[in-house]
Protein backbone atom coordinates (compact mmCIF):
# COMPACT_ATOMS: atom_id res chain seq x y z
CA UNK A 1 0.00 0.00 0.00
CA UNK A 2 3.08 2.14 0.83
CA UNK A 3 4.66 1.31 -2.17
CA UNK A 4 1.85 1.84 -4.37
CA UNK A 5 1.55 5.28 -3.18
CA UNK A 6 4.99 6.19 -3.10
CA UNK A 7 5.10 5.63 -6.99
CA UNK A 8 2.00 7.33 -7.52
CA UNK A 9 3.42 10.36 -5.67
CA UNK A 10 6.71 10.27 -7.80
CA UNK A 11 4.87 9.89 -11.00
CA UNK A 12 2.30 12.83 -10.43
CA UNK A 13 6.53 14.24 -9.51
CA UNK A 14 7.40 13.34 -12.76
CA UNK A 15 4.55 14.72 -14.54
CA UNK A 16 4.85 18.06 -13.13
CA UNK A 17 8.29 18.44 -13.60
CA UNK A 18 7.56 17.37 -17.45
CA UNK A 19 4.98 20.31 -17.37
CA UNK A 20 7.88 22.44 -16.31
CA UNK A 21 9.59 21.93 -19.52
CA UNK A 22 6.77 20.87 -21.55
CA UNK A 23 7.45 21.30 -25.59
CA UNK A 24 6.37 25.36 -26.57
CA UNK A 25 7.33 27.18 -23.61
CA UNK A 26 7.66 30.17 -25.42
CA UNK A 27 5.20 32.34 -27.58
CA UNK A 28 5.52 34.79 -30.00
CA UNK A 29 2.24 36.60 -31.20
CA UNK A 30 1.68 39.40 -33.96
CA UNK A 31 -1.09 40.95 -35.70
CA UNK A 32 -1.07 43.63 -38.54
CA UNK A 33 -4.82 45.69 -40.01
CA UNK A 34 -4.65 44.80 -43.78
CA UNK A 35 -6.22 47.40 -46.27
CA UNK A 36 -8.39 44.69 -48.48
CA UNK A 37 -11.19 42.12 -47.65
CA UNK A 38 -9.94 38.53 -45.85
CA UNK A 39 -10.90 36.71 -49.13
CA UNK A 40 -8.96 38.48 -51.49
CA UNK A 41 -5.59 38.98 -48.56
CA UNK A 42 -6.46 35.50 -48.49
CA UNK A 43 -5.34 34.41 -52.23
CA UNK A 44 -1.94 35.50 -50.95
CA UNK A 45 -1.61 34.21 -47.97
CA UNK A 46 -3.70 31.32 -47.79
CA UNK A 47 -1.46 29.20 -50.35
CA UNK A 48 0.67 27.09 -48.22
CA UNK A 49 3.33 27.00 -50.85
CA UNK A 50 3.53 30.91 -51.77
CA UNK A 51 5.56 32.01 -48.86
CA UNK A 52 8.07 33.08 -51.45
CA UNK A 53 5.86 35.63 -52.54
CA UNK A 54 5.29 37.59 -50.01
CA UNK A 55 8.21 36.88 -47.24
CA UNK A 56 11.40 38.89 -48.10
CA UNK A 57 13.47 36.63 -46.80
CA UNK A 58 12.35 33.28 -49.15
CA UNK A 59 13.26 33.41 -52.84
CA UNK A 60 11.59 29.78 -53.34
CA UNK A 61 9.00 27.29 -51.84
CA UNK A 62 8.61 23.93 -53.24
CA UNK A 63 6.11 21.82 -52.30
CA UNK A 64 5.70 17.86 -51.54
CA UNK A 65 2.27 17.13 -51.38
CA UNK A 66 -1.47 18.72 -51.88
CA UNK A 67 -1.43 22.52 -50.98
CA UNK A 68 -4.31 21.79 -48.66
CA UNK A 69 -3.56 18.23 -47.29
CA UNK A 70 -2.37 18.02 -43.79
CA UNK A 71 1.30 16.66 -43.99
CA UNK A 72 2.16 18.31 -46.64
CA UNK A 73 5.76 19.89 -46.81
CA UNK A 74 7.35 22.65 -48.07
CA UNK A 75 10.58 23.40 -48.20
CA UNK A 76 11.59 27.24 -47.96
CA UNK A 77 15.13 28.60 -49.36
CA UNK A 78 16.03 31.81 -48.74
CA UNK A 79 18.08 34.73 -49.67
CA UNK A 80 21.34 33.31 -48.34
CA UNK A 81 20.64 29.65 -49.64
CA UNK A 82 19.74 28.23 -46.06
CA UNK A 83 16.69 25.71 -46.09
CA UNK A 84 13.33 25.63 -44.13
CA UNK A 85 11.66 22.17 -44.15
CA UNK A 86 8.64 22.91 -42.61
CA UNK A 87 4.94 20.97 -42.34
CA UNK A 88 1.06 21.51 -42.99
CA UNK A 89 -0.49 20.67 -39.71
CA UNK A 90 -4.17 21.86 -40.28
CA UNK A 91 -5.67 23.68 -42.99
CA UNK A 92 -9.66 25.45 -43.31
CA UNK A 93 -9.92 27.82 -46.19
CA UNK A 94 -13.30 28.68 -44.66
CA UNK A 95 -12.14 29.50 -41.54
CA UNK A 96 -8.65 31.39 -43.55
CA UNK A 97 -6.18 29.59 -40.97
CA UNK A 98 -3.51 27.14 -41.24
CA UNK A 99 -0.96 25.51 -38.74
CA UNK A 100 2.35 24.31 -39.11
CA UNK A 101 5.36 23.01 -37.64
CA UNK A 102 9.02 23.01 -38.75
CA UNK A 103 10.53 20.10 -39.08
CA UNK A 104 14.10 21.11 -39.96
CA UNK A 105 15.91 24.27 -40.20
CA UNK A 106 18.82 26.49 -38.86
CA UNK A 107 16.99 29.04 -36.76
CA UNK A 108 17.76 28.77 -33.21
CA UNK A 109 14.28 27.13 -32.27
CA UNK A 110 13.00 23.78 -31.73
CA UNK A 111 9.31 22.28 -31.08
CA UNK A 112 7.99 25.17 -33.37
CA UNK A 113 4.56 25.20 -34.22
CA UNK A 114 2.78 28.12 -35.93
CA UNK A 115 -0.48 29.29 -36.89
CA UNK A 116 -1.11 31.98 -39.76
CA UNK A 117 -5.64 33.47 -39.02
CA UNK A 118 -7.15 36.01 -41.21
CA UNK A 119 -10.12 37.58 -39.12
CA UNK A 120 -12.48 40.41 -41.19
CA UNK A 121 -12.58 43.56 -40.01
CA UNK A 122 -15.15 44.75 -42.33
CA UNK A 123 -15.64 44.89 -46.06
CA UNK A 124 -12.10 46.45 -46.73
CA UNK A 125 -10.17 45.74 -43.82
CA UNK A 126 -8.49 41.99 -42.59
CA UNK A 127 -7.06 41.27 -39.31
CA UNK A 128 -3.96 38.99 -40.05
CA UNK A 129 -2.21 37.28 -37.19
CA UNK A 130 0.79 35.01 -37.29
CA UNK A 131 1.50 33.08 -33.54
CA UNK A 132 3.65 30.47 -32.44
CA UNK A 133 5.18 28.38 -29.96
CA UNK A 134 8.59 26.89 -29.18
CA UNK A 135 11.62 26.87 -27.02
CA UNK A 136 15.24 28.41 -27.93
CA UNK A 137 17.38 26.10 -28.72
CA UNK A 138 21.17 27.26 -28.18
CA UNK A 139 20.36 30.77 -27.82
CA UNK A 140 18.25 32.74 -24.78
CA UNK A 141 14.53 32.67 -24.63
CA UNK A 142 14.68 36.36 -25.61
CA UNK A 143 17.00 36.17 -28.59
CA UNK A 144 14.83 32.96 -29.95
CA UNK A 145 11.35 35.32 -29.29
CA UNK A 146 13.03 38.25 -31.24
CA UNK A 147 14.05 36.27 -34.06
CA UNK A 148 10.95 34.77 -34.72
CA UNK A 149 9.04 38.12 -34.01
CA UNK A 150 11.14 39.66 -36.38
CA UNK A 151 10.35 37.17 -39.09
CA UNK A 152 6.74 37.72 -38.42
CA UNK A 153 7.24 41.44 -38.96
CA UNK A 154 9.00 41.51 -42.20
CA UNK A 155 6.75 38.81 -43.82
CA UNK A 156 3.34 41.04 -42.53
CA UNK A 157 5.27 44.43 -43.31
CA UNK A 158 5.09 42.99 -46.94
CA UNK A 159 1.93 41.97 -46.98
CA UNK A 160 0.62 45.08 -45.97
CA UNK A 161 2.32 47.10 -48.21
CA UNK A 162 0.93 44.84 -51.24
CA UNK A 163 -2.20 45.75 -50.14
CA UNK A 164 -1.78 49.57 -49.09
CA UNK A 165 -4.26 51.65 -51.30
CA UNK A 166 -2.41 54.14 -53.85
CA UNK B 1 7.86 57.65 -72.77
CA UNK B 2 6.82 60.04 -75.77
CA UNK B 3 9.01 58.05 -77.76
CA UNK B 4 7.15 54.45 -76.75
CA UNK B 5 3.82 55.97 -77.27
CA UNK B 6 4.90 57.34 -80.82
CA UNK B 7 6.23 54.07 -81.77
CA UNK B 8 3.42 52.10 -80.43
CA UNK B 9 1.08 54.41 -82.42
CA UNK B 10 3.25 53.53 -85.36
CA UNK B 11 2.53 50.45 -84.99
CA UNK B 12 -0.67 50.29 -84.35
CA UNK B 13 -0.74 52.50 -87.57
CA UNK B 14 0.82 50.20 -89.20
CA UNK B 15 -1.02 47.23 -88.66
CA UNK B 16 -4.27 49.17 -89.22
CA UNK B 17 -3.12 49.79 -93.04
CA UNK B 18 -2.32 46.04 -93.17
CA UNK B 19 -5.86 45.09 -91.63
CA UNK B 20 -8.25 47.94 -92.54
CA UNK B 21 -11.53 46.10 -91.44
CA UNK B 22 -9.66 43.37 -88.82
CA UNK B 23 -11.05 43.29 -85.51
CA UNK B 24 -8.16 44.16 -83.08
CA UNK B 25 -6.17 46.69 -85.41
CA UNK B 26 -4.04 47.69 -82.84
CA UNK B 27 -1.51 45.43 -80.45
CA UNK B 28 0.22 46.49 -77.77
CA UNK B 29 2.82 44.78 -75.72
CA UNK B 30 5.21 45.02 -72.56
CA UNK B 31 7.58 42.79 -70.64
CA UNK B 32 9.72 42.63 -68.05
CA UNK B 33 12.50 40.78 -66.47
CA UNK B 34 11.87 39.50 -62.39
CA UNK B 35 15.17 38.33 -60.51
CA UNK B 36 13.45 34.97 -59.61
CA UNK B 37 12.02 31.44 -61.04
CA UNK B 38 9.02 31.13 -63.44
CA UNK B 39 7.08 29.39 -60.82
CA UNK B 40 7.73 31.49 -58.10
CA UNK B 41 6.46 34.73 -60.04
CA UNK B 42 3.17 32.32 -61.77
CA UNK B 43 2.07 32.18 -57.75
CA UNK B 44 1.75 35.57 -57.80
CA UNK B 45 0.55 36.25 -61.44
CA UNK B 46 -0.90 32.79 -62.70
CA UNK B 47 -4.37 32.67 -60.51
CA UNK B 48 -6.79 33.58 -63.36
CA UNK B 49 -9.06 35.17 -59.90
CA UNK B 50 -5.99 36.85 -58.04
CA UNK B 51 -5.25 40.11 -60.34
CA UNK B 52 -6.43 42.07 -56.75
CA UNK B 53 -3.15 40.85 -55.63
CA UNK B 54 -0.64 42.53 -58.13
CA UNK B 55 -2.66 44.97 -59.86
CA UNK B 56 -2.42 48.26 -57.84
CA UNK B 57 -5.35 49.49 -59.79
CA UNK B 58 -7.47 46.51 -58.83
CA UNK B 59 -9.17 45.94 -55.95
CA UNK B 60 -11.26 42.88 -55.84
CA UNK B 61 -11.71 39.92 -58.14
CA UNK B 62 -14.53 37.25 -57.70
CA UNK B 63 -14.73 34.50 -59.88
CA UNK B 64 -17.48 32.35 -61.75
CA UNK B 65 -16.62 29.30 -62.79
CA UNK B 66 -13.15 27.36 -62.66
CA UNK B 67 -10.10 29.80 -62.64
CA UNK B 68 -8.04 27.56 -65.06
CA UNK B 69 -11.36 26.26 -67.47
CA UNK B 70 -11.86 28.75 -70.80
CA UNK B 71 -15.42 30.12 -70.11
CA UNK B 72 -14.46 31.57 -66.47
CA UNK B 73 -15.61 34.91 -66.08
CA UNK B 74 -14.03 37.09 -63.57
CA UNK B 75 -15.86 40.46 -62.41
CA UNK B 76 -12.96 43.06 -61.15
CA UNK B 77 -13.87 46.56 -58.70
CA UNK B 78 -11.50 48.90 -59.23
CA UNK B 79 -9.94 51.32 -57.01
CA UNK B 80 -11.62 54.06 -58.82
CA UNK B 81 -15.07 52.31 -58.36
CA UNK B 82 -14.99 51.06 -61.90
CA UNK B 83 -15.66 47.82 -62.85
CA UNK B 84 -13.96 45.42 -65.71
CA UNK B 85 -15.83 41.74 -66.55
CA UNK B 86 -13.45 39.22 -68.06
CA UNK B 87 -13.37 35.69 -69.62
CA UNK B 88 -10.75 33.62 -69.60
CA UNK B 89 -10.25 31.91 -73.29
CA UNK B 90 -6.87 29.96 -72.89
CA UNK B 91 -5.05 28.44 -69.97
CA UNK B 92 -2.25 26.61 -69.98
CA UNK B 93 0.29 26.61 -66.40
CA UNK B 94 2.87 24.26 -67.32
CA UNK B 95 3.32 27.26 -69.92
CA UNK B 96 3.01 29.78 -67.72
CA UNK B 97 0.37 31.27 -69.72
CA UNK B 98 -3.28 32.40 -69.92
CA UNK B 99 -5.21 34.86 -72.37
CA UNK B 100 -8.38 36.49 -71.44
CA UNK B 101 -10.76 38.84 -73.76
CA UNK B 102 -12.51 41.77 -71.84
CA UNK B 103 -16.81 41.78 -71.91
CA UNK B 104 -17.25 45.07 -70.03
CA UNK B 105 -14.99 47.64 -69.76
CA UNK B 106 -15.32 51.82 -68.60
CA UNK B 107 -12.24 51.98 -71.03
CA UNK B 108 -12.91 53.38 -74.63
CA UNK B 109 -11.16 50.15 -76.30
CA UNK B 110 -13.02 46.85 -77.97
CA UNK B 111 -12.52 43.44 -79.44
CA UNK B 112 -9.50 43.33 -76.52
CA UNK B 113 -7.85 40.20 -76.08
CA UNK B 114 -4.09 39.95 -73.83
CA UNK B 115 -2.45 37.77 -72.82
CA UNK B 116 0.01 37.36 -69.96
CA UNK B 117 2.66 34.87 -69.94
CA UNK B 118 6.07 34.48 -67.82
CA UNK B 119 8.66 32.45 -69.21
CA UNK B 120 12.51 31.56 -68.02
CA UNK B 121 15.63 33.43 -69.54
CA UNK B 122 18.97 31.76 -70.14
CA UNK B 123 19.87 32.72 -66.54
CA UNK B 124 17.04 31.22 -65.00
CA UNK B 125 15.45 34.67 -64.15
CA UNK B 126 11.91 35.48 -65.44
CA UNK B 127 10.63 37.31 -68.58
CA UNK B 128 6.68 38.60 -68.03
CA UNK B 129 5.22 39.75 -71.32
CA UNK B 130 1.78 41.18 -71.24
CA UNK B 131 0.54 41.50 -74.64
CA UNK B 132 -2.82 42.30 -76.23
CA UNK B 133 -5.03 43.52 -79.74
CA UNK B 134 -7.83 45.69 -79.77
CA UNK B 135 -9.71 48.68 -81.36
CA UNK B 136 -10.25 51.93 -79.91
CA UNK B 137 -13.88 53.29 -79.51
CA UNK B 138 -14.24 57.08 -80.04
CA UNK B 139 -10.87 58.21 -79.54
CA UNK B 140 -7.50 58.19 -81.12
CA UNK B 141 -5.86 54.53 -81.59
CA UNK B 142 -2.79 56.43 -79.60
CA UNK B 143 -4.72 57.55 -76.50
CA UNK B 144 -6.57 53.99 -76.52
CA UNK B 145 -3.02 52.45 -76.51
CA UNK B 146 -2.01 54.38 -73.71
CA UNK B 147 -4.74 53.49 -71.34
CA UNK B 148 -3.58 50.07 -72.18
CA UNK B 149 0.20 51.22 -71.45
CA UNK B 150 -1.12 52.96 -68.24
CA UNK B 151 -2.69 49.56 -67.12
CA UNK B 152 0.13 47.36 -68.21
CA UNK B 153 2.84 49.86 -66.66
CA UNK B 154 0.62 49.52 -63.26
CA UNK B 155 0.47 46.03 -62.89
CA UNK B 156 4.12 44.99 -64.54
CA UNK B 157 5.66 47.73 -62.27
CA UNK B 158 4.12 45.82 -58.70
CA UNK B 159 5.26 42.53 -59.80
CA UNK B 160 8.77 44.16 -60.11
CA UNK B 161 8.51 45.70 -56.87
CA UNK B 162 7.12 42.63 -55.26
CA UNK B 163 10.42 40.66 -55.90
CA UNK B 164 13.04 42.89 -55.37
CA UNK B 165 15.80 42.10 -52.81
CA UNK B 166 14.59 42.71 -49.53
CA UNK B 167 17.33 46.10 -48.07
Amino acid sequence: MKTLALKVTVASLLLAAGSCFAAGALSVSREVTVDNSSATVWKLVGNFNALDVWHPAVVKSELNGNGTKVGTRRLLTLGDGATILEALLTYSAPKTTYSYSIIKSPLPVANYKSTITLTPVDEGHTLMKWSSTFDANGVSDEQAATIIGGIYDAGMAKVVANFKKQ
Amino acid sequence: MNTSLLKVAAVGMLVAAGQCHAEGAISFSRDITIDRSPATVWKYVGDFNAIDLWHPAVRNSTLKGNSTKPGAIRTLKLADGGELVEKLLAYNAAKGSYTYTTLKSPFPIKNYVSTISVSSTADGKTLMTWSATFDAVGVDEDIATEWVGVAFDGGLGKVATNFEKAP
